[in-house]
């Protein structure tokens, strides 16, 4: 039998490892948008609001651009999940029935987070997500997701 | 015509592909997608008999389109399956175009053009929408056709199942937020022709009948207010109605084709609605009413529908139970109709929704339907028992 406390060390070892091979669990994300944006800051019902269609203008005033993770990145499911407790597929089914009438234009998908980056960076009003690793000055952080 | 329309979209589709916009928004955006259903039912048994022409038992998914599974032992491919394809090219930041051509089993592959409008942006809260358009009556109207935007196989029939879903018209959409609420409404008009129309096929005249159907005058609104999880809609619409049979309709007594169409007169309707969701950590909760008086008319209609469901991970298990009344509120229009209802039908239904990837799923549904008509009254259908297995995806 493993004694009690080697157990604990051992778990923990187990634990430190699964964080590892997970690098979303310990990067984090962030909410983006352009460098020379004026908005600052959303808190999380807008960030939800506006990534479920809910609202689609700014707290500027200006209609938003919504930028994606791609389908198979775990980004995006992690995103949904922590910002609208919603996954990934029951944010894309709100989107169709928003898009096919009428009533809204879904995110557009970046091929990666530096794809990501430079539609935010190169289009104005847009914001997207990102691990917080992936961050430069080309971006702003408007809103940390926990 | 349709297969016309379905090329051009097929085309503007392959031309634009993904969205093919400038980072900049500048210039003409064009946009392409579209959405696919392929479902196979199974009859499981029920009431048998020759019901208007129909070979009962019979499950009937949607009037609108005369979709009905029929009492054939093979698996049924047609009544609920469809392709949709939609185009759309936004000229500026607040002038657009978008059209919808949807193909479906309920017409052997036939095309409808069921959207096609022009968008115009006033300000951030008002957008008007002029052109073909869906009718708003329902909580699940605008998505009915979009089956990854639904929880079940197919809308819940005796809520979902009128004479014309869509309309050509005008409608002004107001879109605000405030103190954490988020609000939608709309104003729409317009009128619509359905010319052999689903509906009458299914209610009554039979399944070889031609019923030409024409709502004019349509006008109202609808309001939706959201909050968190929790959702609500109100609707009223008023409209003129008038039901044209051009064919010779089916004969319940001698079970043929021989009652002459005979001019039918226009009448008035008032539809009055509401729907309560709430989608709140796991549970999925909603209910929906809508109540139709016919002023001048002998019979009201009423319908409701009740559903839970639960989320497991990627499994939605949901039960959902159904009614339709039609009371009668003039004595002595039905030969041996009780009191106050002439026509009725519940559904209890049982189903399960499996999100196969983000943007498809896999959906097994049970649907058992009780007929609790009066005897005075036709087309009943009487009891059945329906499968089915559904594939939902969008593109």
């Amino acid at each position: 039998m493993i004694p009690v406390t080697r157990r604990k060390v051992l778990l923990g070892c187990a634990l430190a490892a699964l964080l590892a091979l997970s690098p979303i669990a310990l990067a984090g994300e962030v909410v983006v948008t352009g460098a020379k944006s004026s908005l600052n800051a959303l808190d999380r019902d807008q960030v939800r609001d506006l990534f479920l269609g809910h609202m689609s203008t700014l707290p500027t005033g200006r209609n938003a651009t919504l930028v994606d993770q791609p389908q198979s990145s775990p980004l995006r499911d992690e995103f949904y999940l922590k910002v609208a407790n919603k996954s990934a597929a029951q944010a894309r089914a709100l989107w169709a029935k928003l898009y096919f009438t009428g009533r809204g234009v879904p995110p557009r998908e970046g091929l990666d987070s530096a794809d990501v980056k430079r539609i935010v960076n190169s289009t104005p009003d847009a914001i997207g997500y990102i691990e917080e690793s992936a961050l430069d000055s080309s971006v702003k952080v408007i809103f940390v997701v926990k | 015509m349709g297969k016309m329309i379905v090329r051009m979209l097929i085309l503007l589709c392959m031309l634009v592909g993904e969205a093919s916009m400038a980072d900049d928004g500048s210039g003409p955006q064009f946009s392409g997608s579209g959405f696919l259903t392929l479902t196979a039912g199974k009859m499981l048994g029920g009431t048998r008999g020759n019901v208007g022409g129909f070979n009962c038992p019979c499950y009937v998914s949607d009037y609108a389109q005369a979709a009905i599974y029929d009492g054939r032992s093979a698996l049924q491919w047609g009544p609920d399956s469809k392709l949709g394809l939609q185009g759309g090219v936004a000229l500026d930041d607040r002038f657009s175009v978008t059209a919808q051509v949807v193909s479906r089993g309920a017409r052997r592959g036939g095309a409808d053009l069921e959207w096609l409008y022009g968008s115009y942006r006033l300000n951030d809260r008002l957008t008007l929408q002029v052109g073909r358009q869906r009718l708003p009556m329902f909580y699940y109207s605008d998505s009915q056709d979009i089956g990854f935007a639904l929880p079940w196989t197919h809308l819940p029939t005796w809520l979902y199942g009128w004479q014309v879903v869509n309309y050509n018209g005008a409608k002004l959409k107001y879109q605000d937020q405030f103190n954490g609420w988020s609000a939608n409404a709309n104003l729409f008009a317009g009128n619509e022709h359905r010319g052999n129309g689903g509906y009458w096929k299914v209610y009554g005249n039979g399944a070889q009948s031609v019923t030409d159907v024409d709502w004019t005058n349509i006008a109202g609104g609808d309001l939706t207010l959201a909050r968190d999880w929790f959702e609500t809609r109100i609707v009223y619409m008023q409209s003129n109605t008038r039901d044209q049979p051009v064919s010779n309709s089916w004969n319940f007594s001698t079970l043929a084709y021989d009652l002459p169409p005979t001019p039918a007169p226009v009448a008035r309707q008032q539809i009055y609605g509401a729907t309560l969701k709430a989608d709140y950590r796991n549970w999925l909760l909603y209910y929906e009413l809508i109540n139709i008086k016919h002023p001048g008319l002998s019979y009201r209609d009423y319908s409701q529908n009740i559903a839970a469901g639960y989320r497991y991970g990627k499994w939605l298990p949901m039960v959902t139970w159904g009614e339709y009344w039609g009371k009668v509120v003039t004595a002595g229009v039905l030969p041996n109709a009780p009191p106050s209802v002439a026509n009725s039908q519940q559904t209890y239904t049982l189903s399960v929704r499996y999100d196969l990837t983000v943007s498809s799923d896999l959906k097994a549904e049970y649907d058992m339907t009780r007929d609790v008509s009066s005897p005075g009254f036709n087309p009943r259908y009487g009891s059945s028992r329906l499968l089915t297995l559904a594939y939902d995806m969008v593109f």
